[in-house]
């Protein structure tokens, strides 16, 4: 996408967004329910920051993600049966029910690293970064990480190689106000992640992480330095998680209120629309038709087959001898 | 046929992989500049440039996750990290992303790198440089642990290592660098996944592992002139293990040590023991005898470093006993 952002890619992105949190609010539905099981990690209320970063990347980049990844994912536009259906542990699933919620991937849309192990995407990111810089065809890799995982070893080790080998990678940290119940404040003294890019020798940039649009210019802008062999970049980008950590957050870690000073990234983006000038029906027709594309999806996922474990055991027998 | 250094044979290995594919890429701490602290990736650098020979920052688990990237982006890389009791640096990146991303995305991706390692005793390194840690990455599901105990088989392993879509753990024997063997000239691959027959006998089986098998070898020498035959196989390949051989052994001499530098309990003797017992119970005269290190951690001083591992002596006194059951 162009900037600035025309009317019709603001809907786009508004699209997405909307389409993430249907999806996390049917996820929730369905994990409450058992017809999905294991952890469930929703990102909701950080639409803005998946769905602006991902739409700065073009064919040919790759996308890191950490285990809150579904805004990604709508972003890189996953196939959305295939993705509902890994994450029910179907055999039509992207990895055939042997994956998850949390790192499933699409090597054909770039997405090559979502992982449940908070710094994988730092590290990988170099990875797939050194890779692209070998091949100089001007590919980047958005690596997508959080606020807990820049107390990580893998957070320094990432962004010092990236700095030193001057790899085209974009670190966006979405701040969301918790490593799982510890509240920034209480496991960062500087609470001011971009600063850190600094220490590395790398431009940091703070943005709103609720604006879609904010968002996705400085990644845009990041990416395209990268792609001219500028170099890394950081991006803290300011949010809040309104949801759960997990499906089996219990709660009473939170300051009542604390959330109020952020803007809903799709409150915000719908504004925006109405005030291009975007007829209200043309938004509530965009929500039902996310709706419909969700039910859908969600149809073709529980109606699908269970994975046959013999598909497994072949891969034991080749390793360990073990008879079917 | 010409007779090279283990060392040399693997750099051997490292120049021609290099050559032949343009994707393969060597990273590591002083790999590049200095060429290696064992000399293994000497003249790299000057050969395929500092872009495809990389000195690292120390980062062990930044270098094993930037090469799960660097895997699933179509390079073929090589990670050197200098001594195994490091891995634990990097146990995350093989254990979590390595191993579990070759396994759940087979279908879209392979995982194709190598973890080059060295550990073991005889260097007075101390507690913290001298382990051997086989069973560490042996327990990674996908994830190959490849022992080489001759320059040959070092140099077939390690161009089968590279060529492998699978990720490969390759733990080198620091007392093996500078002893020399005959390697083949040109291609000639070593499969991963295979032990070798060393020396056939017909009293014993002694399945060895890395510089252990050196010793056995030595011992089948000494008990050779008490009239005790020896088989000595090299197991190579710790995972995938080559059960099939290793229990044809067996069968045939109805007698079996397994052999190690590793720690003796929980170890990867245990593992052998066992799956040759399970295969060859009813040709066993005996119950599999094992000989690994004692369990404490490895002493600098040369005088006591000795005596926590097998040697020779220790294997012919174990023989010699087992020839009696």
């Amino acid at each position: 996408m162009q900037l600035p952002l025309g009317t019709e890619d603001l809907l786009t992105l508004h699209r997405r967004m909307t389409l993430s949190r249907q999806l996390d609010e049917e996820l929730t539905r369905l994990s409450r329910a058992g017809s999905i099981r294991g952890p469930m990690h929703t990102s909701t209320g950080q639409e803005a920051a998946g769905i602006g970063a991902t739409a700065a990347l073009r064919p040919g980049d790759v996308v890191t993600l950490t285990h809150r990844p579904h805004a990604q994912y709508v972003g890189m536009e996953i196939p959305l049966g295939p993705c509902i259906a890994e994450m029910a542990g179907r055999a039509t699933g992207l990895s055939g029910g042997r994956a998850g919620h949390m790192i499933i991937a699409d090597a054909t849309r770039g997405v090559l690293g979502a992982s449940g192990v908070v710094g994988h995407s730092l590290l990988l990111a170099v990875g797939h970064g050194y890779a692209h810089k070998l091949a100089g065809r001007g590919a980047v890799t958005l690596c997508v990480t959080g606020d807990g995982a820049v107390n990580s070893g893998a957070f320094n080790e990432a962004l010092n190689m990236a700095a030193l080998w001057q790899l085209p990678v974009i670190f966006v940290v979405e701040n969301n106000q918790y490593g799982l119940t510890v509240r920034l404040d209480r496991h960062v003294h500087e609470t001011t992640l971009a600063a850190r890019g600094r220490g590395y020798g790398i431009p940091g940039t703070r943005v709103d992480g609720n604006d879609v649009e904010e968002v996705h210019r400085a990644v845009r802008e990041a990416a395209d330095r990268a792609r001219s062999g500028g170099g890394p970049a950081l991006i803290e980008a300011v949010t809040y998680r309104t949801g759960p950590f997990s499906m089996s957050d219990r709660g009473g870690y939170r300051i009542e209120a604390e959330g109020s000073g952020f803007t809903d990234p799709l409150e915000l983006s719908a504004q925006r629309l109405r005030d291009r000038g975007v007829a209200a029906s043309r938004l509530e027709e965009i929500d039902r038709a996310v709706a419909g594309e969700l039910a859908e999806a969600i149809e073709f996922a529980l109606s699908s087959p269970w994975p046959d474990p013999a598909d497994l055991t072949e891969h034991i027998q080749r390793w360990d001898g073990v008879p079917a | 046929m010409r007779e090279l250094t283990y060392a040399a044979a693997l750099n051997e290995a490292l120049l021609e992989e290099m050559e032949r594919d343009g994707n393969v890429v060597v990273l590591g701490q002083d790999v590049a500049l200095y060429g290696g602290v064992f000399g293994v990736t000497a003249g790299l650098m000057n050969k395929f440039g500092d872009r495809r020979v990389v000195d690292t920052p120390i980062s062990e688990n930044g270098m094993v996750g930037a090469a799960v990237g660097m895997a699933m982006s179509g390079l073929r890389p090589i990670v050197e990290i200098m001594y195994a009791d490091f891995l634990s640096l990097a146990l995350d990146s093989l254990a979590n992303a390595a191993s579990v991303f070759s396994f759940i995305h087979a279908n879209q991706l392979s995982v194709p790198m190598v973890v080059r390692t060295q550990g073991g005793t005889g260097s007075a390194a101390g507690p913290q440089h001298s382990k051997s840690l086989e069973v560490w990455t042996a327990h990674l599901p996908y994830v190959h642990t490849v022992m080489p105990a001759s320059p040959a088989d070092a140099k077939g392993l390690l161009k089968s290592a590279i060529r492998s879509e699978e990720p490969v753990v390759f733990l080198e024997h620091r007392g093996l660098y500078q002893v020399t063997g005959p390697v083949p000239e040109g291609e000639s691959l070593v499969p991963l996944g295979t032990a070798s027959i060393v020396r056939p006998g017909s009293h014993v089986t002694v399945c060895a592992l890395s510089r252990m098998v050196g010793e056995a070898s030595a011992a089948a020498d000494d008990l050779a002139d008490e009239g005790i035959s020896v088989e000595v196989i090299d197991v190579r390949s710790l995972r995938p293990l080559d059960t099939a051989l290793l229990a044809a052994s067996a069968r045939r001499t109805g007698r079996v040590v397994v052999m190690a530098e590793s720690w003796l309990r929980y170890g990867p003797t245990a593992e052998i023991a066992s799956v040759i017992t399970e295969a060859a119970f009813a040709e066993l005269r005996a119950p599999v005898v094992r000989l690994g290190a004692k369990g404490i951690p490895v002493p600098a001083s040369p005088a006591l470093e000795a005596a926590t591992v097998p040697s020779r002596t220790v294997l012919a006194e174990s023989i010699r006993s087992l020839m009696e059951r």
